[in-house]
């Protein structure tokens, strides 16, 4: 059920789809960077263990 | 204070459970202001009516695109003074999130200001190039730190940057009393206290803190990555040099 907004209401939406957009990409983008920085220190540990077992 | 928290170790044990806290929290003080303010609180006519309630998100990035770069400057000042390698992970970390925080206040601002004022931008107008000027020290600072070649070149000049930079912080804070603008003056963060009905302060101040938790969460999810590509490359220089 959305509101009523006076004849403002294009501007109102596109400023908060915007926001959804803009602060939701942050989010994405920083859970992503953080996700793929653990796996790679996961995977270079395992080798690191590796070449110490060799 | 500041050398215990110098600690990586130390900052990924407290983060690990201290980032989704401020998420949680985060998002239910948004989700808050946000049903208040496209909900509940009554339109303004003396602000044009509807359209003041672009103010529950304009606001809050306004707010924490100046207090995110205030952070980044005493995050650097701390690296620059003490050498603590997380501070200048922060400033770091701090960096693209400001900038995105920044951008949203300036398109905001934009599509507020073209009903309300007739106009998407002022050129000659104090607070809107304040504001963009910051956006672009942002990037400046981002880009300078990707041009050099070692981490410490890098964090010394990024650092240099954001101090001289804050400077402009207080400029846009009183850019309404000093220079021509067409922004209203403040009417939260005065010296007589707040100007605004209560009606509208209490879902903006939750909004704000509700964006500053969030803000918070991924500044600390950023760092925790950040920790991790750095023990990652040096377990790889080991490896390398064949340790």
């Amino acid at each position: 059920m959305l509101p009523e907004f006076d004849k403002n209401a294009a501007f109102i939406w596109a400023s908060y789809a915007l926001g959804a957009i803009m602060i939701g990409g942050a989010i994405l983008t920083v859970m992503m960077k953080a996700r793929l920085a653990k796996a790679e220190l996961a995977r270079t540990q395992a080798r690191a263990e590796e070449a110490r077992q060799k | 204070m500041f050398s215990w928290f110098a600690n990586p170790h130390r900052f990924l044990t407290l983060s690990s459970w201290l980032a989704p806290v401020c998420y949680a929290l985060g998002a239910l003080l948004i989700a808050w202001g946000l049903w208040q303010g496209l909900w509940i609180v009554p339109k303004d006519e003396y602000q044009g009516g509807d359209i003041m309630r672009v103010m529950f998100l304009h606001v809050p990035a306004a707010w924490l695109a100046m207090a995110s770069y205030m952070g980044m400057a005493m995050m650097s000042f701390i690296w620059f003074i003490w050498r603590h390698e997380v501070a200048d992970i922060a400033a770091k970390a701090i960096a693209p999130l400001g900038a995105t925080w920044t951008a949203l206040c300036l398109a905001t601002g934009s599509i507020w200001g073209k009903p309300t004022w007739g106009t998407w931008w002022q050129w000659d107008d104090a607070r809107m190039m304040s504001v963009l000027f910051m956006f672009f020290l942002f990037l400046g600072y981002m880009a300078l730190r990707a041009a050099m070649d070692t981490r410490q070149k890098a964090a010394r000049a990024g650092a240099i940057l954001a101090m001289v930079g804050a400077i402009n912080v207080p400029l846009i804070k009183f850019s309404v009393d000093l220079f021509t603008s067409l922004h209203q003056d403040a009417s939260v963060i005065t010296v007589d206290g707040p100007k605004m009905a209560a009606v509208y302060l209490w879902p903006l101040l939750a909004s704000g803190l509700g964006h500053s938790l969030l803000f918070a969460g991924l500044v600390m999810t950023l760092m925790r990555a950040e920790i991790w590509q750095r023990r990652a490359a040096q377990i790889r220089a080991r490896l390398m040099a064949g340790d």
